[in-house]
């Protein structure tokens, strides 16, 4: 696309543009996206840009259209207007591209039955052909020793890591996150953390839902709360409540330097318990 | 960017459904246990009331009372074939009949019996004495001495009644076995979320579709195998020319179970939930259970009945099953080439049938 036309200089600088141009596009770009259920309009018209690397987190209460809004950027569900590019690809012209590069963890996963987890990530590198590394993919999500064991026989929250260890079979770009942690005891909740940490470490980008602010204000770079199907604003945590307090908010002294939470991490320690 | 790989797509899919079905219990149960249950009972039933015997009947005008035993013998529930003497013989030998009855000289009643199941040849016996004896006790005005010769035909294949049921218990095994593994397995993925699952990864829905109908025809091929085996070993089921038969007999079994599979999938495209689809799929099931001729012939039905049997697809491969069992023939010979053709022609509609209405609820694999 870049063509010999033009001097040598020229075309040098056309590449550096476009390697630029890549870098600072915004990994994901929604436009004014509507859904329409029946009579019930569950997303009005939202726009905002997720940048790469990023962790962008979209807070809201329950039927605020968070998981249809995911949903939609995932290739499931049909929009009914409005424009979603990934990776600068139309969602509409190629959604089989963009299923190529995003890993998805939905809210409440099912999987395929009497299969075990081996087995599944199996199936799932064949769907993606990709090579996987099922020890070390199991490892990462402490699974390995239910390695052959059915979901059925997973705790919540061990299904909850099985489902994200799935979503990275496809070595994606972007990971999506549908209320990862909802259900989970606090160990398992700062796992599962850590886990969406490494990944950013890794340069991916993670686009995720939840309902706990003190998770998205420890992870998220950038934070969208919506209700009722749209986006109230669009910030970081630090942005959030330094505009907050700017009103003259004052929060109630907090009694303790700690909190309930720390204590209990305190007594029964930050190991993983299954 | 890595590339999908349609075949790894669908070996990935076959590997897993096979795996999925053999860890079911309860599609082993339906497919495999209730077929066994029913060879083993109807492996040991007989017929050998005379309900069910038929006579082909050999007159001359010098036999004077030829319409009263004709009538008595349809008063004892017995048809009747009328045909040439050697035309029955064959029949009596290949076991269409039971027996052949003469009445070409005066006063004089021939009957050809089996040489093969004693019970039943004693009852024939029997029934016809009795007519002989009503009849002269009727005629007391007029003593008519009816002289009773008996005389006993060797019969080649004497068929039993495993002989029969088995091909009708082997395609009801594939039917049922295609209808139930098709249908409801179809609901219970579209019910939850593992078609969300597997479709929001760049999964293409023909390797899906097609590697799970291969892993069930596998696994209904090989429960279907393992029901021959079970009547080789238990009833000495052995079809008429052998390992000759055997064969043609293997291909037959794909043949139908791919058209089953066919009207697995339409019914599981045609209705939305399992509220409409299980009395839908039991009355196509069991409809055929009892009137395509898997366990009893369809010869006993009223005639209009005989016709609508005639053109379910179960029967046609009952009777092609039978007819290269029973009677030896190939499978291009133009009997079993005629009930062929219908069950393929059955096979074209469901597939036909079930891509339109998959096109049109295209949204059942997308949302």
């Amino acid at each position: 696309m870049f063509s010999d036309a033009g001097t040598k200089t020229s075309s040098r600088y056309l590449i550096l543009r476009k390697d630029v141009l890549e870098k600072i596009r915004p990994i994901i770009q929604v436009r004014n996206l509507v859904k329409k259920y029946g009579d019930i309009t569950a997303v009005k018209g939202i726009s905002f840009e997720v940048s790469r690397g990023d962790i962008f987190g979209i807070l809201g209460p329950n039927g605020a259209g968070k998981t249809t809004t995911l949903e939609i950027i995932e290739t499931i569900l049909p929009k009914t207007s409005g424009e979603v590019i990934i990776d600068g690809l139309d969602i509409d012209l190629y959604s089989t591209q963009i299923k190529k590069i995003i890993g998805i963890q939905l809210q409440s996963p099912d999987f395929l039955p009497n299969l075990n987890l081996q087995e599944l990530i199996s199936l799932f590198s064949d769907i993606f052909n990709t090579q996987v590394n099922i020890k070390k993919l199991l490892k990462k999500v402490n699974l390995w020793n239910k390695a052959k064991s059915t979901v059925n026989e997973l705790s919540s929250g061990q299904k909850q890591r099985f489902s994200v260890a799935l979503a990275l079979v496809g070595e994606p770009q972007i990971v999506f996150l549908d209320e990862p942690t909802t259900g989970l005891d606090p160990q398992a909740r700062h796992n599962l953390w850590d886990l969406i940490l490494e990944l950013k470490s890794q340069g991916k980008t993670i686009v995720m839902t939840t309902h706990y602010m003190d998770e998205a204000e420890t992870l998220c770079d950038q934070i969208a709360i919506m209700d009722a199907g749209k986006i109230l604003e669009i910030n970081t945590a630090q942005g959030f409540i330094e505009k907050l307090l700017a009103k003259g908010f004052t929060r109630a002294q907090p009694k303790f330097g700690a909190t309930l939470e720390d204590v209990f991490l305190d007594m029964t320690g930050k190991k993983l318990r299954d | 960017m890595f590339e999908i790989n349609f075949f790894r797509q669908l070996k990935g899919f076959f590997l897993a459904f096979l795996k999925m079905q053999l860890r079911a219990g309860p599609t082993m149960f339906l497919g495999f246990i209730f077929p066994i249950i029913l060879i083993v009972t109807f492996g040991y039933y007989s017929i050998n009331d005379n309900q069910n015997l038929s006579f082909g009947l050999v007159t001359d005008s010098s036999f004077d009372n030829v319409e009263i035993f004709q009538r008595e013998l349809k008063n004892s529930g017995i048809s009747l074939k009328l045909d040439s003497k050697k035309e029955l013989e064959n029949q009596l030998q290949t076991g269409k009949i039971d027996a052949i009855l003469e009445l070409t000289q005066k006063n004089q009643v021939r009957l050809s019996i089996g040489n093969d199941n004693n019970n039943k040849n004693t009852t024939i016996q029997r029934l016809i004495q009795g007519i002989i004896h009503k009849l002269t006790v009727e005629a007391n005005d007029l003593f008519i001495p009816y002289e009773l010769r008996t005389q006993t035909i060797p019969v080649n294949l004497r068929q039993r009644y495993i002989d029969f049921s088995v091909p009708g218990l082997i395609g009801f095994s594939l039917l049922s076995s295609a209808i139930t593994s098709t249908t409801f397995s179809f609901l219970a993925l579209r019910n939850s979320n593992i078609l969300k699952q597997i479709f929001a990864a760049p999964t293409s829905s023909v390797a899906f579709v097609l590697g799970q109908a291969l892993a069930k025809a596998v696994f209904i091929f090989s429960q279907s195998l393992g029901l021959l085996a079970l009547a080789f070993a238990f009833f000495k089921y052995i079809p008429k020319n052998g390992l000759e038969s055997l064969w043609q007999i293997l291909i037959l079994m794909i043949l139908g179970l791919i058209v089953f599979l066919g009207l697995g999938y339409m019914l599981a495209g045609l209705f939305k939930n399992q509220e409409a689809l299980s009395p839908i799929a039991n009355i196509v099931v069991f409809s055929q259970l009892l009137l395509a001729g898997t366990l009893f012939p369809t010869t006993n039905l009223p005639y209009w009945l005989q016709r609508v049997a005639q053109a379910l697809p179960l029967y046609n491969f009952n009777s092609a099953f039978r007819y290269l069992s029973l009677e030896g023939l190939n499978l291009w010979s133009q009997a079993v080439l005629v009930q062929l053709s219908i069950l393929i022609g059955w096979g074209l509609l469901f597939y036909l049938v079930a891509v339109q209405v998959f096109r049109i609820r295209k949204t059942f694999l997308n949302n």
